[in-house]
């Protein structure tokens, strides 16, 4: 009986999960739709045209704000992957203060976006009296994506045999050998998952970087100006948008296929 | 022992690490609470102890809109738990193959998706020119275009449930997929019906899944500062509208002092958990 009412519900319950699933997506196709349309602040498609990317073409406000962002992205990624793997691969070996410096680590996952970036420029422009800038904004999303990268790194630590390196030890190898030709071949699920996480959750931060972007803009805090301001300049937006997940999109698909075909599944 | 330790320099460069991570990172939030105890003009800050902030929150009310933006957040990790959690069981032990790396992969993409291009589209479709009442409209269901699903709390709800959907499934599927299937079949092979094996393997060893879950949720939204800005309409603030607010008008002592709210209020929500933990660990340690 438990079991009938049981199945009903979950069976419930998963239709929503798949059509929260759609949720996200429902948006982003309509936003691909309507930037291929004439009007598209109307709210409805029709009279295709591609007059408004051609606009952006034009446009060069948005290359600015896209290049910052890449190359904060990419050097979050940077950073992520050098701290996460040194970091994680002896957390776990620690013989004490191991569960003090995970907490340590993981406390900005329990800060919510907003209150982090007041807190860090308040300290930091505040208190400190430093300005913001490039270093900021390096700092607020290592901050957010640090945490995810490290779980990832751990996660991939703990499948790792420690007697494989004894082994290697065994037969000669030195120390950096083994770290190079052993540990990081078998951590590099974890590494890859470091660098995604860096990449993407800096690629796509707001509520951090409004308080410590100090005079320069990202690309997702120009994409929200424009959202939230000159409406005659949304559909430009749809149009960069558009881009950038059809970029993306084919990016986490090639990830999420290659890391498929070699990871643990 | 030296063995083990294959860079030998591993634990002092962790060590190393997590405190220069308490110094720049840690001491901000610290901070933080000292400061919403201080006066200041601007940036100049005055040493002189005050609880001034913290009755400026409650007479302009401020402290209701954290209350309102927790009960928005909580909603929305209810949500997106009891409809996260069959997917999660799905995707770990159900799906074929290729099905469990389409929707996957379906979830993994919006980590690269813009804040603000998917709730702007949110905006356009729920407005009152827009798609939902454009066809409550043309099926005669409503007669004038209905203003409230848009700048009210339902729009919001919608806006927050989307993005923060994949944090949910995420954790939970992870901790799913460590489950050994053989203690699922052990479980139905002893007698156990499938609300048996829920109640009695799948939940207990899928909770810190369930917990990384809730918290991945819920932190999010509770800061979310797009969403608000984007689909609310004024009639309720939340809380980044909030901190923005505070802080545009260089009040950091007050901005401060609602940061201190909302870490001593997660803080008192961690009580249960960890109490209903203890119970867990000892009804196992019991049984």
């Amino acid at each position: 009986m438990t079991d009938r009412v049981l199945q009903g519900v979950s069976r419930v319950c998963l239709a929503g999960g798949f059509a929260l699933t759609g949720l996200i997506y429902a948006p982003v196709v309509w936003l691909a739709i309507l930037s291929v349309s004439g009007d598209p602040l109307s709210g409805y498609p029709g009279g295709w045209s591609l007059r408004w990317y051609g606009a952006l073409a034009q446009d060069g406000s948005w290359t600015g704000p896209m290049l910052r962002s890449m190359g904060l992205a990419t050097i979050v990624s940077a950073l992520c992957v050098a701290i996460a793997l040194p970091v994680g691969r002896s957390l776990p070996r620690l013989r004490r203060g191991r569960s003090l410096l995970a907490a340590g680590f993981l406390i900005p996952l329990g800060v919510p976006g907003t209150v982090m970036g007041l807190l860090l420029f308040t300290f930091y422009r505040v208190v400190l009296g430093v300005r913001m800038g490039n270093w900021s904004l390096v700092l607020a999303h290592v901050v957010l994506a640090l945490p995810f990268a490290l779980i990832g790194m751990l996660i991939a630590v703990s499948r790792f045999d420690i007697g494989l390196l004894d082994a290697a030890a065994d037969l000669g190898a030195s120390p950096w050998r083994r770290f190079l030709d052993i540990e990081c071949p078998l951590l590099m699920p974890g590494i890859v998952s470091a660098a995604l996480f860096g990449f993407l959750l800096s690629f796509t931060e707001l509520p951090r970087s409004l308080f410590v972007a100090g005079p320069y803009q990202t690309l997702p805090l120009y994409i929200w100006a424009e959202a939230s301001s000159r409406s005659g300049h949304v559909p430009l937006i749809f149009c960069l948008n558009t881009l950038i997940t059809l970029v993306s999109a084919s990016a986490a698909a090639f990830m999420v296929l290659s890391l498929g075909r070699t990871g643990p599944r | 022992m030296q063995l083990r330790r294959p860079l030998a320099a591993g634990p002092l460069i962790t060590w190393a690490v997590g405190a220069s991570w308490a110094v720049i990172v840690l001491t901000p939030l610290l901070t933080g609470v000292g400061l919403s105890v201080l006066r200041h003009r601007g940036f100049r800050i005055v040493w002189s102890l005050t609880t001034r902030n913290y009755v400026d929150l409650l007479e302009t009310g401020r402290i209701g809109v954290i209350l309102h933006t927790a009960a928005m957040a909580a909603l929305v990790s209810l949500t997106c738990l009891v409809c996260g959690f069959p997917l999660a069981v799905w995707l770990a032990k159900r799906a074929p193959g290729w099905a469990a790396q389409l929707v996957w992969m379906c979830l993994t993409l919006p980590f690269f998706l813009d804040p603000s291009a998917r709730t702007l589209v949110l905006r356009l479709v729920l407005g009152t020119n827009g798609l939902v009442n454009g066809a409550l409209l043309a099926t005669h269901v409503v007669v004038v275009p209905q203003r409230w699903f848009l700048f009210d709390d339902l729009a919001i709800w919608l806006g927050l449930v989307g993005p923060y959907f994949p944090n949910m499934v995420w954790p939970i599927a992870l901790s799913l997929m460590l489950i050994d299937d053989g203690l699922i079949d052990a479980s139905h092979d002893l007698g156990a019906g499938q609300w048996e094996t829920l109640r009695l393997v799948l939940l207990p060893l899928a909770a810190p899944g369930l917990l990384g879950g809730l918290v991945m949720t819920f932190i999010p939204a509770l800061g979310d500062s797009v969403v608000p800005d984007l689909l609310g309409g004024g009639r309720h603030e939340y809380l980044a509208d909030s901190i923005f607010s505070l802080s545009t008008a260089m009040n950091y002592a007050g901005a401060s002092a609602m940061a201190t709210i909302v870490f001593t209020l997660l803080g008192l929500s961690c009580l249960p958990v960890m109490l209903l933990r203890r119970r867990v660990v000892l009804r196992q340690a019991g049984a």
